[in-house]
């Protein structure tokens, strides 16, 4: 019915070694975590790379979204959100002014304060791999059109 | 200059003449002559004024025509109502024929340039800070400049991207002088005499006449001194350079700064040496040309690019014609270099405290360490010290805090807060951090914290932590205590002490085969003094091997938790075994596909997947009634938790499980862009088995105002999970809709539910509609907005209303003024601060109203509460401008 699989391997063929420009720790471990079960690298140095990714504006938020009766947060919003563009190992934009935002809630008392950090971490860390996803799928739309 | 055609004027705004010369008429007047000595000519002179032409001097009105010149023939102009009122020539156009009748008030002006009446001007204690002829010269100064500052009225850093100097050819390029004539004296002095104009580069300089000595290097410039450079404008009456020791004097100077951008006038202007310069009667402003809407005036200023600092005498403050604010003195720094004095001071009034006055001072120690501090006076309490000393070394970043009020008027005692924050950076991979505070009491923030910023924090968390991370191999040791600040959590729900918590994890994944090897583990001692305590120790090794082909995957994982609890601190009735060991194998698969196909033909094709994702989870079943809850929650159930290998958010409760979970999702991409045009998820949890495993939450399960706990958010007997649906959709390029629900098939029910409509037109219009339901637990409505209103006035506010409660939890509205040099801020505030505690009664909580104002001079200072920030944080979309 014109469906047809997707590639798992995100990226288009001669594309083996990325290098991320600006991205924070966290964004770079779970880039590694992702593409270790493709033929894909992270590389160390633009020069190195096929593929250059430049984060900009990375940014991790937490929102209140809802109140108790008392006036103390029990509904938050976290949200991570980059821009950033595609760039061959010459410094050409191939994709310029993209931008990713992950938005998840989730309910808390907050009186267990220790578990509510514990799922935020965890919260934190699926959003991560969500924009790593998302960026990598971005990528492979933008770049076979080259 | 002027040759054919005639005069078009008419009045603009401010009563002035703006002529342009456009209709050719038959018949040409004579030239302007530009001249400041000229004749007034006879009693019909036609006292106009000319509006400047772009890079000419023509900085005097028309009164000057020759005697000869009959009135008549510069008639084709619209006739005024009138033109002026006090001391000078009034005209008025004359009845029936198209001539002037002009009479004399007072002292005949000779065709000097006075400073008009404003009508728009409704109310001003102080005439304009620039006169007319300076308004026009700075008009003149600004089409002369290579961009225009002003263009999108922000206070940016630089030059706009796209310009490009030429300041680096100032060494290669020729110097181009023209001028009517000149002469050399002896070899040594170059005279240049009208319409003087010497080039280079991005440098340019115009005077009526002009005197270079080569021999003591200086050049003397006279009448209408025009200078130029890609970062600085000039104007003045003479100008003194001496080249050799980059000395200068000038008189009556106006000056544009073009990448602030501010501009500005003075007396005079003496420049010492490359770094030193002073000024006389000073005035600036970041305000475009013909607007004042803020000035800072100083009858002496001093700057020293060297020390970075610039101080000022006699300074005061001008906001919309009013004075504001005075300092017989003042130092400020010119860079980002730190240096000591008095920061922005903050008032604020409220009926908690009263008014309430701070005013910070800055003290620049040493490069590396300094010390702000802030005393602070709020009239219902008494005097508060407080203050900020950070440190800063090449391995660490310390900063101690401590604020002390030695006599709290209203609760006769001292209150006080105290805290140190220091990270040390031992190798790129090896950190630690400290962070640890304490407050005299739980009110401290209510009552002292800014009352802009929400207090939503019921805890003060201190901690000292150490962590180690390379590929593969992470470390993490904590020691760790909560402070409640919350009268309402009683003690022996107070969150456990973590004294300490050390965590190790490993994971390895090997090229030539798919297995992931991983191994976390941890030990913690957890304390609290009114309920068990003990140490746990837990680790979990795990194999998983991820298979993958073109659009499909396979993730077996299987995984071992050991978990090991030594007890002490027994609770009274409550009786433990002391030692606890649980060892469970988890299991799980996680399995799934992504179709795709194009739809659509051309500009409009668009991608649709559909995802389909399986995920089973095996665990045995174990009694784990006797473990007690440390740091273990239930996770809020949605979309994300269904692919969870735990429903609990800690190492206390492994859940029992046997259970698949089915979820699809389709996706509408646009490939031009990639961005995600429409999603849509539904995903549910079948069960082949009891969840024996709960969480007997000894808090009970619901607090002490009746509020059900999210605790066993569903039953445990039934074979279906609540069936989870979101989807959301750009509906457009500023509309965006964003929905979510669960059905809960047991009751029948829709037990939660939310819908939020965002539109989006950054960065002036935001609106936000959202509609939240828990059941049992919220209900709220919640509309936020910002919208321009007229004339750059924007309306914000946001009304969070809880239906549930039948209250409004959080509500503001106010406006947000936006000029090319200010902005303004005020809001009132409606918001529930403080819960009141009565003995044999429900605690509530109690709401307070408060204004808010803030005013930001642009390339200055702001002044007020943090509005900005607050609405950041309470208006989805906003962004705080730069």
């Amino acid at each position: 019915c014109g469906y047809r699989l997707q590639g798992t391997v995100d990226l288009p063929d001669n594309i083996n070694k990325v290098y991320l420009q600006g991205a924070s720790g966290s964004l770079r471990d779970h880039f590694t975590r992702t593409l270790r079960s493709s033929p894909v690298r992270i590389v160390e140095s633009a020069g190195q790379a096929e593929l250059v990714i430049n984060t900009l504006n990375e940014k991790l938020d937490r929102r209140v979204l809802s109140l108790s009766s008392i006036g103390k947060a029990n509904e938050f919003e976290l949200n991570y959100k980059l821009e950033y563009e595609l760039l061959d190992n010459q410094g050409a934009v191939l994709a310029r002014n993209q931008s990713v935002e992950i938005i998840r809630e989730y309910y808390n008392d907050q009186e267990a304060v220790i578990a509510q950090a514990n799922e935020e971490k965890v919260i934190i860390n699926e959003m991560y791999k969500q924009a790593v996803r998302s960026i990598l799928d971005l990528a492979r739309t933008q770049l076979h059109k080259y | 200059q002027a040759n054919e055609p005639a005069w078009d004027c008419e009045q603009n705004g401010s009563g002035e003449w703006v002529c342009g010369a456009d209709v050719p008429i038959a018949k040409s007047p004579k030239p302007i002559t530009v001249s400041e000595s000229a004749d007034a000519a006879g009693s019909s002179v036609v006292t106009q004024k000319n509006a400047p032409s772009p890079g000419k001097v023509a900085k005097n009105p028309q009164g000057a025509n020759e005697q000869n010149q009959a009135p008549q023939e510069i008639i084709q102009l619209e006739p005024p109502r009138k033109i002026a009122r006090a001391a000078g020539w009034d005209c008025a156009a004359g009845e029936g024929d198209e001539t002037w009748n002009c009479s004399l008030t007072g002292t005949d002006p000779k065709g000097k340039p006075r400073v008009m009446p404003d009508e728009r001007r409704s109310f001003s204690l102080l005439s304009p800070a620039f006169d007319h002829e300076q308004e026009l010269n700075f008009d003149i100064m600004h089409s002369q400049l290579p961009y225009d500052p002003w263009e999108n009225c922000t206070t940016s850093l630089g030059a706009p991207p796209g310009f490009l100097s030429t300041k680096d050819l100032r060494d290669e390029t020729p110097i181009d002088v023209r001028a009517d004539y000149s002469e050399i004296f002896d070899n040594e002095i170059t005279g240049f005499f009208g319409n003087v104009d010497i080039v280079r580069a991005d440098q340019r300089m115009a005077a009526d006449t002009m005197h270079y000595d080569t021999v003591s290097q200086t050049l003397d410039a006279q009448g209408h001194v025009y200078y130029s450079e890609d970062a600085l404008s000039l104007y003045s009456d003479t100008m003194m350079l001496k080249l050799a020791t980059d000395e200068a004097r000038l008189r009556n100077t106006l000056f544009i700064s073009p990448t602030t951008p501010l501009r500005g006038s003075a007396r005079t202007v003496y420049r010492d040496s490359k770094v030193l310069s002073r000024y006389n009667e000073v005035a600036f402003t970041s305000c475009k040309p013909g607007n004042t809407d803020w000035v800072l005036h100083a009858s002496d200023l001093k700057l020293n690019k060297e020390s970075g600092e610039g101080s000022a005498k006699h300074a005061w403050l001008e906001f919309k014609g009013v004075p504001v604010i005075y300092t017989p003195y003042i130092s400020f720094p010119l860079d980002d270099r730190r240096k000591s004095g008095f920061l922005a001071p903050n008032l604020s009034v409220n009926n908690r405290n009263g008014y309430d006055v701070a005013l910070p001072y800055y003290w620049n120690i040493a490069p590396n360490y300094d010390l702000t501090f802030r005393p602070r006076y709020m009239t219902s309490r008494g005097m508060q010290w407080g203050g900020d000393f950070r440190h800063l070394s090449e391995m660490t970043n310390s900063r101690l805090q401590f604020e002390v009020l030695p006599d709290d008027q209203i609760r006769n005692k001292t209150r006080y807060l105290a805290g140190i924050q220091n990270t040390t950076t031992f190798l790129p991979n090896l950190i630690s951090t400290i962070d640890a505070s304490y407050v005299s009491d739980d009110d401290y923030f209510d009552d002292m914290g800014n009352s802009i910023t929400i207090n939503d924090t019921r805890f003060l968390r201190s901690h000292a932590d150490i962590r180690y991370s390379m590929p593969g191999v992470s470390f993490f040791s904590q020691l760790e205590n909560y402070q409640t600040t919350d009268r309402t959590i009683p003690k022996e729900f107070q969150p456990y002490r973590r004294l300490p918590q050390a965590r190790l994890d490993l994971n390895h994944s090997f090229d030539f085969m798919p297995v992931d090897v991983s191994m976390g583990s941890e030990y913690v001692y957890f304390q609290q003094d009114q309920r068990v305590s003990g140490q746990r120790f837990d680790i979990e090794p795990a194999v998983a091997v991820p298979l993958e082909a073109a659009g499909v995957y396979l993730t077996p994982k299987l995984s071992l938790k050991h978990t090991q609890y030594m007890l002490e601190n027994q609770e009274v009735g409550r009786p433990r075994p002391d030692s606890i060991t649980r060892t469970l194998p988890i299991f799980s698969a996680d399995t799934g596909f992504t179709l795709e196909r194009e739809f659509g033909a051309g500009a409009s094709s668009y991608v649709h997947t559909i995802e389909p994702r399986l995920f089973y989870l095996y665990i045995p079943y174990k009694d784990q009634s006797d473990i007690p809850l440390f740091d273990t929650g239930e996770y809020d159930y949605n979309f994300y938790s269904l692919f969870r290998e735990n429903r609990f958010s800690g190492s206390d409760r492994v859940q029992d499980a046997n259970q698949v979970t089915m979820a699809l999702t389709n996706r509408i991409i646009d490939p031009r862009t990639g961005r995600e045009n429409m999603r849509l998820s539904i995903g549910e949890i079948f069960y082949f088995r009891d969840r024996l495993v709960q969480l007997d939450d000894p808090r009970g399960s619901t607090d002490i105002f009746g509020n059900p706990r999210l605790v066993n958010q569903q039953s445990s007997t039934n074979s279906f999970a609540n069936l989870i649906a979101e989807f959301s959709a750009q509906l457009t390029e500023h509309l965006s809709l964003r929905t979510a629900g669960q059905w809960d098939h047991a009751q029948n029910d829709l037990t939660r539910g939310e819908v939020a409509l965002r539109y989006t037109n950054k960065p002036e219009q935001l609106v936000n509609l959202g509609y939240r339901f828990r059941q049992d637990l919220t209900e709220v409505t919640d509309v936020s907005f910002r919208w321009p209103i007229y004339d750059n006035w924007y309306a914000v506010g946001r009304w969070q209303y809880s239906m549930l409660f039948d209250r409004t939890v959080e509500s503001f509205a106010g406006f947000e003024k936006e000029s090319c040099c200010w902005r303004f801020r005020i809001i009132g505030r409606r918001y529930i601060n403080s819960i009141n505690v009565f003995a044999g009664q429900e605690p509530t909580g109690e709401a307070q109203t408060g204004v808010f104002v803030q005013l930001e001079l642009k390339g200055l200072t702001a002044f007020g509460d943090r509005l900005d920030e607050f609405f950041e944080r309470n208006i989805y979309g906003y962004v705080r401008p730069q």
